[in-house]
């Protein structure tokens, strides 16, 4: 798995208001410059949706690594 | 429940070995922390997924506790060095003592070999328990290589984010692909199958790790991450950008402010996507996948502010 294009879509969301709003009202179009496999863009369409409701992106430890 | 039966193949087998009861009682105390399979309230353990791994592969239970018992014997020991190679506060070290917590995660390593030794006795045949013992022994060698990687770099070492997700997967990825396999060995001996068992394992141990170095990330008070510029993902993605060097600049809101923490997660979400898709391809190998899924979304459910399940 390569990392750069999540990495250029998201250091973009959080450089570029615009792209961000275009993002969380159209991931489809706004991804569209960006070469993502489709489980890149299922999740960064998630992610513009929790942008979009103000909800944090946090985690509890987990499983194993406690 | 499970967890008791892969207790009390631990007990039987800590008890059987010979050793001495001031000795047992050490050993069991990796096993016994908060959280972990011989706590009064186990979380999420590696005995689970072996279990959920054999019940899917339609293995026989008694088997699967076994095998559960020795990936559990085989985690609690690497724990332990974890803690010593990290630096970590240990209340296990600090009672047990550097020697002795050593010589104990030791034995924990030998008690997992015993306990793969002996599945002869809950119907694995003779034939194939080298193969459980030779996966073992390949993926704990596996997890020391990401290990080593992990403790030879940090965030200002020149490291990709491609990098530091190749450690975690070596490094965590490897012993929950272990303990799938190992689970599913017990119900099938299908190469093809079993490759996917495996790179479920993987791809579901690399997002726990993801989501807990995004957890720690956060956390100034009782994780070394921030102050040893950890090659984790979300500390790499803050560095990278802002070429930091000093341990002292890296604040918890900056790094949030500055998106990390949400492509730590989106690199989370992914890995979840492809545990999901296997899952799918195991169904159409004719595995019953209930199982598997049920701990998917067990973490699901447990994580990321209640993140919705598809």
């Amino acid at each position: 798995m390569e990392l750069q294009n999540i990495e250029a879509v998201v250091r973009r969301l959080f450089s570029d208001n615009e792209f961000r709003s275009t993002a969380i009202a159209n991931p489809e179009a706004a991804f569209a410059a960006f070469d993502l496999r489709s489980d890149e863009q299922d999740a960064l369409t998630k992610l513009c949706a929790r942008l979009a409701n103000g909800e944090e992106v946090g985690a509890s430890p987990m499983g194993f690594w406690v | 429940m499970f967890a008791r039966e892969v207790e009390h193949e631990l007990q039987d087998f800590l008890d059987g070995a010979g050793l001495s009861a001031p000795f047992v009682n050490l050993v069991r105390q990796p096993l016994s922390s908060p959280g972990k399979i011989l706590s009064s309230s186990p979380t999420i353990t590696w005995a689970e997924l072996v279990v959920a791994a054999s019940d899917t592969a339609r293995g026989n239970r008694s088997a699967a506790a076994r095998v559960a018992a020795a990936v559990e014997a085989l985690a609690a020991a690497l724990d332990v060095l974890d803690e010593i190679e990290d630096g970590d506060q240990s209340s296990f070290v600090e009672t047990a003592g550097l020697p002795r917590a050593l010589n104990s995660s030791t034995a924990l390593i030998f008690l997992a070999q015993h306990i793969i030794a002996e599945l002869r006795l809950v119907g694995i045949a003779p034939a194939r328990i080298v193969d459980f013992s030779e996966a073992m022994s390949r993926f704990g060698l596996a997890a020391t290589s990401g290990q080593h990687q992990d403790l030879s770099v940090n965030a200002t070492s020149g490291i990709s984010l491609d990098d530091a997700l190749q450690i975690s997967g070596e490094k965590s990825g490897s012993l929950a692909a272990c303990a799938c396999l190992l689970g599913a060995m017990v119900g099938t001996s299908d190469p093809q199958v079993l490759q996917l068992y495996e790179s479920f394992g993987r791809h579901y141990g690399t997002m726990l790790q993801l989501a807990n170095d995004l957890h720690d990330a956060q956390d100034v008070d009782t994780k070394s991450d921030l102050r040893k510029l950890k090659a984790t993902l979300p500390i790499l993605f803050y560095v990278h950008q802002h070429h930091i060097t000093d341990p002292g600049a890296l604040q918890p809101v900056d790094i949030r402010a500055s998106g990390a923490l949400h492509f730590t997660w989106t690199v989370v979400e992914v890995q979840r996507k492809r545990c999901r898709e296997i899952v799918q391809e195991l169904e159409c190998h004719g595995q019953a996948t209930e199982p598997l899924q049920l701990v998917l979304n067990k973490h699901s459910s447990q994580r990321h502010n209640g993140d919705d399940e598809e």
